[in-house]
């Protein structure tokens, strides 16, 4: 990635393990990933991929149970300073400064992620009342101006409503307002869409992408869906069994997919206009056990691209394949490896 | 709102009919009737009660009449003259002996509901945040002894660990000098000094019942995805979960307070009998030991009452504080 | 012919088993599996086989008569097993004769350790005549003593043996919760059953009913009841009365899950392809319904036990219940009814132990089982 970008957010080779009675969960494994300052960035994968843990554990907000046991999490300070968030205390005065304030969240079901007994402006002043220093009669406005901004009508009568009284639509509308605050500099929308009609879909994504481009907010869009992240993002990761395979920048990895399991997933998605298929393709296999790490490359069990026994026996490194496009796959390997680059 | 609460207020009314069915079927319940108690006390003191004088007397009371018909002569002497019956052991009106002894079950039901709710709510709580942590463990298991042990027991075991430590008898509301004394400061204060006794008893068993519904309320809450929200917004832990889970946990709080409210009611009683309170419950065994019909009836028709007035009540609140049902 | 026949029936069998027996062995195996790993679960399954044991040995454990009195032995303390005497020696576990002994301060006759007198404690004696089960007449005790009296948790008012009485008493509190849970089952069961799988105007009035009876204060209804049974009814006539009379309320519970259960069952998709395919109601209900909430249904059952015993001891403690010479738990503990007794006699208390007992194993029992009903819990 071009280095010359101010990275706001830098994940490190970072590892998330959940210990249970039955054994430890192996949720992230030296997941790496950079967010440039007002840029937009996707994770792309499965459920049970990883993804929304690597997320979650940005801003300290692990499951219980759930550890980060190696790596760092890198974020720029609006001084400058960079603070390692894996390293601050769990739901201690630093990190929570940073949440809500600095890194805000978008989480999956607007229904079940806020509460039914609060009204919305309850909520929504809540954000404000604890980030930025107003008055009550600027809170409230300032929460009518949210609501206005997410496209909300009659948003000064709708703001004394609760949740349960809103559609689907609207209630993602209001999460996000929610998330926009007090003025953050990275949003993070896990599945934003996921739970949402297909109509309403996209109406909601479009309201995230045009204010992280009116606030030039750094985003990170979390979705299993390739469609969304075309539309949405500059540059996108893609996540296998808790670490990156792929990288690139979005137009260069739809165009030309060099993973194996990338190739997949883009054969999975059905399509509606351009040339006929004849069949949707899916990967063959499912995903292997997080309590078992198979050897080697970790998509080695559903490959169709085998290069040999090298597969089962060495994970593949990190190698660079142009500009900005890195991949990890033995098919790959005579390229330049840059792994070592980044993991320095 | 208002439409649930008048649809409430409906079912109540024909659950008091039903009771008011159930209470008359209890008078009627032991062989003989009202006249035949009266006619075998006659005799007990000498009186030679002829044929003729049982017939008049017989139709004079009403009880040639059919049973419905009885029903409502019943029924309608309650509703219009507060008129529950005589009371043969007693020698007088039903009425007299209720007024105090309902009284003194509202407060001690109230008072033991209060301590119930008090001891179980934080206890809940704070074992659900800290889940098996030895505090939990504690609370888990005064919850099963509470659930496990009869309140006839506790009282028991109570009343003896008093007498082995204090050397006193804290069973009774008042001491000896105000039992029959008139309502003073004094008189209260007495009462309040020994209400702690039948308060424990009475409330210990909801109390464990309520902090398992906390607690595996809590849990519930704890896990669902507004918590991570809150968390997300930056707020503290201890806030965020005073705000959140404990105020959604409230609601299925509240409405086991609503079923618990018979048990407890009903708990009471067997409470009244062994602490020896001037309650409802010992003048039911009374009136049941001797056959005196009304007294019973009328008491189990007033406790029967109690409990669905208290359960309405604890509905309303329930309605009140959970928007979801206010805006049905 | 004959061996085409035996063919078909074979087929029929064979293809009925998978459906039922395998698919519910690994139901209940899983069940099983679960419910072993619930600690607490373990315990009560431990105390409730000890309880019942206690129920159907009465006679060959209790190691006195339960109904002998004498005014000598009255009020007697319990005597501690001991295995080391007073110049510390060590025997065989005994016990010290007991001797009257007037208080210096109170002037009261009190009970103090005979220490001249070692009572040998031996298994297998030979005591007091007994029928068990209305047949067998023995007078084989596991335990006791042959020279001198022993009452291991002392005697009450008439000089009869505590431990005894608790022991024939099990006899009585541990089945009136399964008798009379079996009568709430039978119509929670048919009630519950109706107005979940029916649903509409059928549901609404059993709803009632149900809601009804739950919101009525259980004891006063049940003293009122049981107090109209008439006082001189034969014991075993009066322990289905009082049987019945508890079951008459304890029937909501139940009800109320096993309503729940059809409800949800009844949205599931295998009961709708069923019900598609032409299968009559009672079909679906007995092949499909029922062996999936089962579980369910045993665990709620367990829970409602100690709701029943308590019931009968509370009824039976205020002298509305059973009544002597019936023994029951709450029969003895109407023993110690007043303050000056149990200041005089404390162990009179003990029966209290066993109920709490019982009825705490009943509830971890009930709790793993229900814990274990969900295979996919947690």
């Amino acid at each position: 990635m071009n280095k010359d970008n101010n990275i706001i957010l830098e994940v490190r080779n970072l590892d998330v393990k959940f210990f249970q009675d039955i054994g430890t969960v192996n949720a992230v494994n030296g997941a790496t990933f950079q967010l440039p300052e007002g840029k937009s960035i996707g994770i792309v994968g499965e459920s049970g991929c990883g993804k929304t843990i690597t997320a979650y554990s940005t801003i300290g907000l692990l499951p219980p149970g759930g550890k980060i046991t190696n790596g760092e999490i890198l974020y720029t300070q609006r001084d400058g300073s960079v603070v390692d968030t894996a390293q601050l205390r769990k739901d201690g005065k630093e990190i929570r400064s940073i949440r809500g304030r600095d890194i805000s969240m978008i989480f999956q079901e607007p229904m079940t992620a806020l509460s039914p007994v609060h009204t919305i402006y309850n909520q929504l002043s809540e954000m404000i009342r604890l980030h930025l220093d107003l008055n009550e009669k600027e809170i409230r406005e300032r929460s009518i101006e949210l609501l206005q901004m997410v496209g909300i009508p009659a948003a000064d009568k709708r703001i004394d409503e609760y949740v349960f009284q809103l559609s689907g639509g609207m209630r993602q509308r209001v999460m996000i307002a929610m998330a926009l605050a007090s003025y953050p500099r990275i949003l993070i929308a896990d599945e934003p869409t996921t739970a949402l009609d297909v109509t309403i879909q996209a109406q909601v994504l479009k309201v995230i992408k045009d204010l992280q481009e009116k606030l030039s907010l750094s985003l990170i869009l979390i979705t299993h869906d390739l469609g969304v992240v075309a539309h949405m993002v500059d540059y996108v990761y893609v996540m296998y069994l808790g670490r990156m395979v792929e990288s690139g920048p979005v137009d260069q990895l739809l165009v030309e997919p060099l993973h194996p399991y990338t190739k997949g997933l883009l054969r999975s998605i059905p399509r509606v206009r351009g040339e006929r298929q004849d069949r949707i393709d899916s990967i063959p296999g499912t995903v292997p056990d997080a309590y078992f790490l198979p050897q080697g490359c970790p998509f080695h069990s559903r490959c169709n691209e085998l290069v040999g026994e090298i597969c089962k026996k060495e994970a593949p490194e990190r190698v660079c394949v142009g500009s900005e496009h890195y991949v990890s796959c033995h098919i790959y390997s005579g390229s330049v490896n840059e792994g070592g680059a980044i993991d320095g | 709102m208002l439409s649930y609460i008048i649809k409430r207020l409906i079912y109540m009314v024909f659950t008091i009919a039903f009771i008011s069915v159930v209470s008359f079927i209890v008078i009627q319940l032991p062989p003989g009737d009202y006249l035949t108690t009266m006619i075998s006390q006659m005799e007990a003191q000498g009186d030679v009660v002829s044929a003729e004088l049982e017939a008049a007397l017989r139709v004079r009371y009403g009880l040639d009449q059919p049973m419905h018909k009885q029903y409502f002569t019943w029924v309608t002497r309650i509703l219009t003259r507060l008129d529950f019956g005589y009371s043969f052991a007693y020698n007088q009106p039903v009425r007299n002996l209720l007024g105090d002894r309902l009284l003194m079950t509202m407060a001690v039901s109230a008072s033991a509901m209060l301590f119930a709710w008090i001891v179980a709510f934080p206890i809940g709580i704070i074992s659900a945040v800290k889940q098996y942590s030895l505090f939990d463990y504690f609370s888990t298991f005064l919850g099963f002894l509470g659930m496990a042990t009869p309140s006839f027991l506790l009282a028991l075991v109570l009343l003896w660990v008093c007498y082995q430590v204090f050397g006193t008898n804290a069973s009774g509301l008042f001491s000896q000098e105000f039992i029959n004394a008139p309502w003073s400061m004094a008189r209260v204060g007495d009462m309040l000094s020994r209400i702690w006794l039948p308060m424990i008893v009475g409330g210990f068993q909801s109390a464990a019942g309520l902090i398992r519904t906390l607690r595996a309320n809590m849990l519930d809450e704890l896990r669902k995805p507004y918590v991570t929200t809150a968390k997300a917004k930056g707020l503290a832990n201890a806030f965020l979960i005073i705000k959140y889970p404990v105020r959604i946990a409230i609601n299925p709080f509240l409405s086991s307070v609503a079923w618990m409210f018979p048990q407890l009611i009903s708990g009471m009683s067997i409470t009244g009998i062994v602490l020896n309170l001037p309650t409802l419950g010992p003048l039911l065994l009374n009136s049941l030991q001797n056959q005196d019909m009304y007294l019973a009836g009328s008491v189990v028709l007033i406790l029967s009452v109690l409990t669905v007035t208290g359960t309405l009540v604890s509905d309303l609140l329930l309605a009140w504080v959970d928007p979801r049902i206010r805006y049905q | 012919m004959e061996r085409q026949m035996i063919e078909d029936n074979f087929e029929l069998e064979f293809e009925a088993d998978p459906n039922d027996a395998i698919y519910n062995a690994s139901h209940w195996k899983l069940m099983w599996m679960r419910f072993r790993k619930h600690k607490l679960a373990m315990i009560g399954v431990v105390i409730v086989i000890f309880m019942y044991t206690l129920a159907l040995f009465a006679e060959f454990i209790a190691p006195n008569d339960p109904n002998f009195t004498s005014s000598q032995y009255s009020y007697r303390p319990p005597q501690r097993i001991r295995i080391i005497d007073s110049e510390k020696n060590w025997h065989w576990p005994f016990v010290y004769g007991l001797k009257q002994a007037r208080d210096p301060v109170t002037l009261r006759l009190n009970y103090v350790e005979d220490t001249s007198v070692r009572v040998p404690i031996s298994l297998f004696v030979r005591g007091s005549e007994y029928t068990a089960w209305g047949r067998v007449e023995g007078n084989l005790h596991l335990f006791g003593t042959k020279d001198g009296p022993w009452f291991p948790l002392g005697t009450d008012r008439l000089g009869r043996c505590i431990l005894s009485r608790i022991i024939y008493g099990a006899r009585i509190s541990t089945t009136i919760g399964l008798v009379g849970v079996l009568l709430s089952f039978v119509f929670g069961l048919i009630l519950g059953g109706i107005s979940g799988f029916y649903g509409g105007a059928v549901d609404i009035v059993v709803q009632r009913i149900t809601e009804f009876l739950s919101s009525m204060p259980q004891i006063p209804l049940w003293m009122a009841l049981s107090a109209a049974l008439p006082a001189n009814l034969p014991p075993l006539q009066m322990y289905f009365g009082i049987t019945i009379i508890l079951s008459l309320f304890a029937w909501t519970g139940l009800a109320r899950v096993v309503r729940g259960k059809f409800l949800s069952l009844r949205q599931e998709d295998f009961v709708m392809a069923a019900t598609l395919s032409g299968t009559s109601n009672a079909k679906i209900i007995r092949r499909h319904l029922i062996p999936t909430f089962t579980s369910h249904i045993i665990a709620q059952i367990t829970l409602s036990i100690p709701a029943m015993i308590i019931g009968e001891t509370s009824l039976s403690f205020i002298g509305v219940g059973l009544r002597p010479p019936t023994i029951s738990w709450g029969v003895l503990l109407r023993e110690a009814q007043n303050l000056r007794t149990i200041s005089q006699a404390p162990w009179l208390l003990i029966p209290g132990l066993f109920i709490i007992a019982t009825v705490l194993a009943f509830n971890f029992m009930g709790d793993g089982l229900r814990d274990a009903a969900d295979p996919y819990s947690q």
